[in-house]
């Protein structure tokens, strides 16, 4: 099956229009290189925040230094003063607990996001018994049942598992049940004329039709995930970012607060870019459509 | 197949504001084996209504669609539906559009994937199977979503004003491609339009509805040999009745 036409025309009794919709309005945007632009906003933060400190416009322990949160940064992750601070040499540690939990938390919540978010989008008992509780538990605060989960399981992964799963659930469960009850009607009516039951009408029609809604919940829900993560770590987890950029403020080491947000924002980052990759290759055809790009 | 409409009554109701809609009010209709009926009326009227109730996308609110005798009870594979829009899936490249139908009815593919390239190629889309819908213009969706039908081999076609959004020159060439393709494959055949010119050069009868609630006002048989020349005497004259029916219904 040849992808591209060997002719422009169709075949010699109809005569093909002219394929000018088809030809992209813009070239592709070049490269997804780094965008110097983009490095504008930060540049005069860092400047800001030099001259704040430079010129004494804060005090010493609200506005660390540069250099300070350089080298809080390096004892963090090398050990550089010899296991001086609670923090020396623990960053390996913290990553990879910080991202177990974040992975963790997103995967198993999205999964449960959809399986249950479909149900409920797709068939109207499922919604009758699942939604209306679902709704309830919605506006109250995902860190709320903190309190509870610490009590329910004990300090360490597993209360602040249960509430970065309950939390990430929450955010995307909302986007499928939106994207599945969006699918255009007359999509699934062509689907049923052609001879679709039920089921091929989800698994073949609503499903890939509800992909870009899914995944934006779920680029929301990464996010979401690292932000309950990192307050259940401040309180339930004796390991991790989150455990500690509190620790630290505890003691008033605002470079290493620093240090900490700067690791955070950078893995959430890379999270995000993760979610991103996966919705550019899935969704190119809605991207075409649109003749867009993430 | 035939099609059967009997006194057909069909209310649309709007819990929210309360009040109802008549869309088409005592419809009678029948249709016969590998007949091309077209269905003409002002818009409003109610033709894209009773094609959804001949479709099994919806059902009479008093009355019976029978089709080959049986009373409709939902969409079937062996009622073909092309629509206004092309109503493509827009993640399947055309020739997957087109074996849709096969895939989902478990039939055998390795004669599929042949037929949906003869398929393709009879639509005058040879050479664009791998094309996205995006990729093709509104013309050519349009002949995707009608291979696409025709890959079912339907007993009937139900077609809602499917070259309205054409350019003048693209619709008559797609209703000549449509008939070339309808004397190939003989199916009974229901076309709605609210283009005069257009039901006239399609074909052997005109059911001329009025404007809402819909009825039949009358129905023209045209007996004009075709091909169909649209400036002959007879094509004029059936142009001009056809007029003098619809212009009372037009309301602005
Ligand atoms: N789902 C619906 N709910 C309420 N009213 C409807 C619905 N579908 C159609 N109608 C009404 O029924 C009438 C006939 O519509 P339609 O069959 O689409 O007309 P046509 O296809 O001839 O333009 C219109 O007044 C329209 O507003
Ligand atoms: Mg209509």
């Amino acid at each position: 099956m040849s992808r591209m036409p060997t002719t422009s025309e169709g075949s010699a009794t109809f005569r093909a229009e002219p394929l000018s919709e088809a030809a992209p309005l813009h070239p592709p945007r070049a490269g997804r290189r780094l965008d110097p632009l983009g490095l504008v906003l930060p540049g005069v933060v860092l400047i800001a925040w030099w001259v704040a400190v430079h010129f004494g416009l804060a005090t010493n322990v609200l506005l660390p230094s540069l250099s300070a949160v350089g080298w809080t940064l390096l004892d963090w992750v090398f050990n550089v003063s010899g296991g001086r601070y609670f923090f020396s040499g623990t960053w390996w540690r913290d990553l990879l607990g910080s991202l177990m939990r974040v992975m963790v938390g997103f995967t198993v919540g999205s999964a449960l996001a959809i399986v249950i978010g479909v149900l409920v989008g797709w068939y109207r008992v499922f919604e009758r018994i699942a939604d209306p509780t679902i709704q309830i538990l919605r506006p109250i605060p995902k860190t709320a049942f903190l309190p509870f989960a610490i009590l329910l399981f004990g300090l360490g992964n597993p209360p602040a598992l249960f509430l970065t799963i309950y939390g990430v659930f929450l955010t995307v469960y909302i986007q499928v049940v939106v994207g599945v009850k969006l699918v255009s009607r007359d999509l699934k009516r062509a689907a049923l004329m052609l001879g679709a039951r039920d089921r091929d009408v989800l698994f073949r029609v609503v499903l890939p039709a509800a992909l870009p809604n899914i995944l934006v919940g779920m680029r929301v829900g990464a996010a979401y995930a690292w932000l309950i993560l990192i307050l259940a770590e401040m309180l339930a987890v004796q390991e991790g970012f989150g455990y500690v950029l509190w620790h630290a403020y505890e003691f008033l080491r605002m470079d290493v607060v620093v240090a900490g947000m700067l690791c955070i924002g950078l893995f959430g980052y890379l999270t995000d870019r993760l979610v991103v990759i996966v919705m550019r290759r899935k969704l190119d055809w809605a991207q075409a459509v649109a003749e867009t790009q993430f | 197949m035939t099609i059967e409409i009997r006194e057909v009554l069909k209310v649309f109701l709007d819990p929210a504001k309360g009040s109802d809609t008549v869309a088409l009010q005592e419809v009678s209709l029948s249709i016969g084996q590998n007949e091309f009926v077209v269905l003409l009326g002002p818009s409003g009227c109610g033709k894209t209504t009773l094609l959804n109730l001949v479709a099994g996308f919806d059902f009479p609110t008093a009355g019976s669609v029978l089709v080959g005798g049986r009373a409709v009870n939902g969409p079937g594979p062996e009622r073909g539906v092309v629509f206004q829009s092309p109503n493509l899936f827009p993640w399947l490249s055309a020739y997957d559009n087109v074996l849709f139908g096969p895939r989902v009815r478990g039939q055998d593919l390795a004669g599929g994937a042949r037929r949906a390239t003869a398929l393709l190629s009879l639509v005058g889309l040879a050479g664009f199977e791998g094309h996205r819908p995006h990729e093709l213009s509104g013309g050519m969706q349009q002949r995707v979503a009608i291979a696409r039908v025709l890959m079912n081999d339907p007993d009937i076609l139900l077609a809602d004003e499917p070259f309205a959004s054409l350019d003048e020159h693209t619709r008559r060439a797609m209703q000549e491609e449509f008939l070339r393709i309808w004397e190939q494959t003989r199916t009974t055949v229901v076309f709605v339009t609210h283009n005069i010119e257009e039901a006239i050069y399609l074909a052997d009868r005109i059911v001329v509805m009025s404007r809402r609630p819909g009825r039949v006002k009358a129905i023209l048989p045209v007996d004009i040999p075709r091909p169909r020349d649209r400036t002959s005497a007879g094509f004029v004259e059936l142009t001009r009745k056809a007029l003098e029916l619809i212009q009372p219904e037009v309301t602005v």
